[in-house]
């Protein structure tokens, strides 16, 4: 139960596959140690602790020498060994990941050691040459949410599922689509890296959420401002890196299949994975994953919501190919989704958007359906990887991966033509495709056990093309980058830095006065970031990160010029727009002792020429009527905040979490307030633990609730209605987990807007036309299967 | 051996299974160095003509034009009339809508005849003595495209002309549906 609680503060990079393996090996061998030596009698226990955060290290491996008797520590990093003669030992503790500690103890009497055993850096070359994941360490400006977090969030939105994580809100239009928002920055100031690959879609609208399944995840990892350098130089906001879990490599087949039933909207999703690696050829691993999603009209607290239903299916597959230096890597991945909007959003005018903001035009509830109608938006986007590794020394990796991915999205008006043969072909009104080539070839070299170097290569090919009616241009665009990257690892301290020089070139073409025209976009900047963490004590550490990132303008922020259909409002770009750059500062303070624990997170970032859409004095004129016009200006901005953690473990398996988030942003001339900025947030959980029953094991039950503050931090001019009031909502939830040696069935059920509250929220776009969801219940079965022979046959 | 062959079967059915998933592959049929040739939207109403005709006798017909070539966007309107009227007149007012984006021009309004039951023009009148009465049918409701206005004495002041569209949620009144057109003409009322 313990560990439980601590692998919720502590978020190491681990295969629990390997704990378990490693712990059943152990615990056969030192039964028969025991055995053998039964005719002395001392007692030797002892606990293992992580030297950089005092948490306790679960299985252990601890062997005594001269004497090879051998144990495991259990979940809590105890252990003990009976049966001891007097005499001079080693004390030898190892584990998956930390570095090798000897201990040299006379034993004359019962004993009780203490074990700091320190993280071993190399652990990360280890899993860098193993798996896919990125090599990010966890530490300052860094958070995650692992496999267990993200099965109790099966089913719901990946930017819901962030929600979760400190700083991290959602950019919502109606109740399907959502987008990350990381301490006020979203779009292309927030990077999505979906397995390994720079997630490329039309990031650039706020209304597009990203095409990425969240039932591929095994863990999601937020680098905030910076700290993600490496992962590009328009991390303004952060990185968000996606990693599926690895394929299998032992003979054997493991899989899951994931139901889940919601009442709002009464969505049902269906999702499976299996893997299979072959007895014959070892080296190769395959992954079939697919999923599947309905969900038919959204219920507020009060009316059913017209058109607010959508569609899912996903699936994806993967062929690894695994020799001792050498790995090769397929994968595919196809994502469509048919999202229906809300009907009573869509407006012809400013006229109408006024009449349903004033009340006089109120949406009508509807039936419920599963039927999706316009207005509404097709999405499509494929993925297409090619990764290969070569372990070119005991030391160093060379890392090659190529990445094609087509993103297609269609616009369906609410408004269809008058003309019915034109009508009849149903087409949409926009249709935008985007195709991206890119490349990365990395070079990982470690010397010692201290420091390690990357230097790494990338570049990108990406082509746009529009049909129908104008938003962005069409446009090709060419980047190329190279960053080098450091990483000292002391007892105490870890320092990180990284450098890179990028270049961006955009190439527009449009049509000027009916003659096509090219106009290139060239930016080139150097962007670095450094990060150090440190332990002051057992109980207390602190960290830094620190770095400038810049941006250059999309063709959106340069070019857009027109009426943004169904929003009721004039864009307008600037082609004289200059690139955007940041400098971010954040602090990381956390202390924990005993079952205490604190983290405060303050942070600060300055952003010179900080572009949004400003709303300008004039309306344009049009024969539909008047409209407000939103333009694209820069203004050199400020954004500061805090982000605050607190957890305590209470008696009989209690814990209680809490967390706040706030957040203040201006522009530094003027001192107003930037729009769209999150407001503050308070969250607490209460949860128990039960004791396993039988076959049941990590049976919990939670309660929570969050506290969205009304955000009073607006300009009365920015926006057509004041911000919405201050709301909270109740959460409840309770699972368990049904245990066999050959498979697992996890069950839970859990209500969201437990008291069917009815408010609104400042994030979500449709905040003038309609409420948020009602109360819905939720029940999620995974069944995990495994037929997998065991280490031991393996060998043989 | 059975099982041995089903896993040969099985290999062989994942590997071609995943080799076809890995052929698919969408593509873009555009070339994004020769970007479509601007189309305004199929559509798109440019122009609309009030024609007011004396159908009491005393005064003369009149017309006011509300034009933007170039659709919504880009430029503004290149004419914008102010409506002239005479007091003590009733007028026979048709209403022309126009998409002069394309040669010939395509006339809007006689689609909008034909989809009479989806479509309401609704008047606005501003400070001005004017009376405006549709006097056209869908055979439930009135359309609006052919109207009768009296003008009863002397001012200033304007005239909202609102086409809303309303497929199957036509109830005779302006409030359901989308607009499709929205101009505020400037009217003077003379003696």
């Amino acid at each position: 139960m313990l560990t439980e609680f601590i692998h919720r503060f502590r978020f190491r990079i681990g295969g629990s596959r390997h704990h378990a393996l490693q712990g059943l090996l152990c615990c056969a061998f030192a039964w028969m140690s025991q055995e053998s030596l039964s005719q002395c009698n001392i007692h030797l226990s002892g606990s293992v602790k992580d030297s950089e955060t005092g948490l306790p290290v679960s299985f252990a491996f601890i062997e005594i020498q001269p004497i090879k008797m051998t144990t495991v520590a259990d979940s809590n990093g105890v252990y003990h060994i009976h049966g001891l003669c007097p005499g001079n030992y080693q004390v030898v503790c190892t584990r998956v990941g930390f570095l090798l500690s000897e201990t040299a103890v006379t034993i004359q009497n019962d004993t009780l050691l203490s074990h700091h055993i320190i993280f071993d850096p190399s652990f990360y070359r280890v899993v860098e040459v193993e798996s896919n994941k990125n090599p990010i360490r966890i530490g300052t400006a860094v958070s995650q949410l692992n496999k267990e977090d993200l099965m109790k969030q099966n089913g719901r939105a990946l930017s819901d599922q962030l929600e979760n994580l400190q700083g991290v809100y959602s950019l919502k239009t109606g109740s399907s689509i959502g987008k990350p928002v990381i301490h006020g920055l979203h779009s292309s100031r927030v990077l999505v890296y979906n397995n390994g690959i720079r997630h490329e879609g039309q990031q650039w609208g706020s209304e597009h959420a990203p095409e990425i399944d969240p039932q591929l995840a095994e863990q999601i990892t937020i680098a905030y401002g910076s700290a993600g350098l490496r992962y590009g130089h328009d991390v303004i906001g952060g990185v968000i890196l996606i990693e599926p879990s690895d394929i299998i490599r032992t003979p054997g087949f493991q899989g899951e299949v994931n139901l889940v039933g919601r009442s709002n909207g009464r969505s049902g999703s269906v999702s499976g994975k299996i893997e299979a690696n072959f007895k014959r050829i070892k080296s190769l691993g395959l992954m079939f994953q697919g999923t599947t999603q309905k969900t038919g009209n959204i219920h507020s607290p009060d009316i059913t919501l017209d058109n607010t239903g959508h569609d899912n299916l996903n699936y994806a597959t993967g062929v690894h190919f695994n020799k001792s230096r050498f790995g090769l890597q397929f994968f595919y991945s196809i994502y469509s989704s048919d999202i229906g909007i809300f009907s009573g959003s869509h407006t012809g005018n400013l006229t109408d958007l006024n009449n349903i903001i004033d009340g006089s035009l109120q949406p009508v509830g509807s039936k419920f359906t599963y039927n999706i109608a316009r207005p509404k938006q097709h999405v499509l986007h494929e993925l297409h990887k090619v990764r290969l590794h070569y372990v070119t020394g005991i030391n160093s990796k060379i890392e090659v991966l190529y990445a094609r991915q087509y993103n297609l999205r269609e616009e369906y008006d609410k408004h269809i033509p008058r003309n019915d043969s034109i009508a009849g072909l149903n087409k949409p009104e926009l249709k935008l495709e985007i195709t991206t080539h890119s490349t990365d070839a990395s070079w990982i070299l470690r010397k010692g056990t201290q420091h390690t170097f990357q230097i790494g290569l990338c570049g990108t090919y990406q082509a746009n093309t529009y049909e129908g009616r104008y938003v962005i241009p069409n446009f090709e665009r060419y980047a190329y980058g190279a960053y080098l990257f450091y990483r000292w690892q002391g007892t105490k301290t870890t320092y990180e830095s990284c450098i890179r020089y990028d270049v961006n070139d955009l190439m527009v073409y449009r049509y000027v006065n009916q003659s096509l025209t090219q106009k290139e976009h060239e930016t080139s900047n150097v962007a670095f970031a450094m990060t150090v963490d440190h332990n002051i004590s057992e109980y207390l550490s602190v960290g830094m990160s620190a770095g400038r990132t810049w941006r250059a303008m999309q063709a959106n922020e340069l070019y857009s010029n027109g009426l943004h259909h169904g929003a009721a409002s004039f864009e307008i770009g600037d082609s004289t727009l200059h690139q955007e750059q940041s400098n971010h500062l954040l602090f990381q303070f956390k202390f924990l002792q005993d079952d205490i624990f604190i983290q405060v997170d303050p942070f600060v970032q300055f952003i010179d020429g900080y572009t949004f859409q400003v709303p300008t004095s004039t309306p344009v004129l049009t024969i539909r009527g008047a409209f407000p016009v939103f333009a694209y200006e820069q203004k050199d901005s400020w954004l500061t905040g805090i982000d605050a953690q607190f957890k305590m473990k209470l008696p009989q398996g209690i814990h209680i979490y809490s967390s706040c988030s706030i957040l203040r942003a201006r522009e530094r001339e003027t001192h107003l307030f930037l729009p769209q900025m999150p407001a503050d947030r308070y969250s607490v959980r209460l949860s128990k633990e039960m004791k396993d029953y039988k076959r049941f094991l990590r049976t919990y039950i939670s309660w929570g609730g969050k506290y969205i503050n009304k955000q009073w931090r607006v300009d009365s001019h920015q926006d057509y209605l004041p911000a919405p009031n201050a709301y909270y909502v109740l959460h409840a939830e309770t699972g368990t987990t049904w245990h066999t040696t050959k498979a697992d069935i996890l069950l839970s059920l859990s209500v969201d807007n437990l008291l069917n509250t009815t408010y609104r929220d400042y994030l979500n776009r449709f905040r003038y036309y309609a409420d948020e969801p009602g109360r819905n219940f939720t029940v999620r079965i995974t069944y995990q299967f495994k037929n997998q022979k065991n280490h031991d046959e393996i060998n043989k | 051996m059975k099982s041995t062959s089903n896993k040969s079967a099985g290999l062989l059915l994942f590997v071609t299974m995943t080799t076809t998933l890995l052929m698919a592959c969408h593509k873009d049929t555009q070339d994004p160095e020769t970007p479509q040739v601007i189309l305004n939207e199929e559509e798109v109403i440019t122009t609309c003509k009030l024609y007011f005709t004396d159908i009491s006798g005393t005064s003369t017909d009149t017309i006011a034009i509300y034009r933007d070539a170039d659709g919504d966007g880009g430029n503004g309107p290149t004419q914008f009339d102010t409506i002239f009227l005479k007091s003590g007149t009733h007028y026979a007012t048709e209403i022309i809508l126009l998409n002069e984006t394309i040669s010939p021009a395509d006339s809007i309004s006689n689609e909008v005849e034909e989809e009479g039951q989806d479509h309401l023009f609704c008047f606005g009148v501003n400070n001005a003595a004017l009376n405006i009465e549709r006097t056209d049918s869908d055979g439930t409701y009135e359309i609006g495209l052919h109207s009768e206005w009296t003008a009863t004495s002397a001012s200033t002041g304007s005239v909202t002309i609102t086409l809303k569209h309303q497929p199957g949620i036509k109830d005779g009144t302006c409030i359901p549906g989308d607009t499709d057109l929205e101009i505020q003409f400037p009217l003077v009322i003379t003696d």
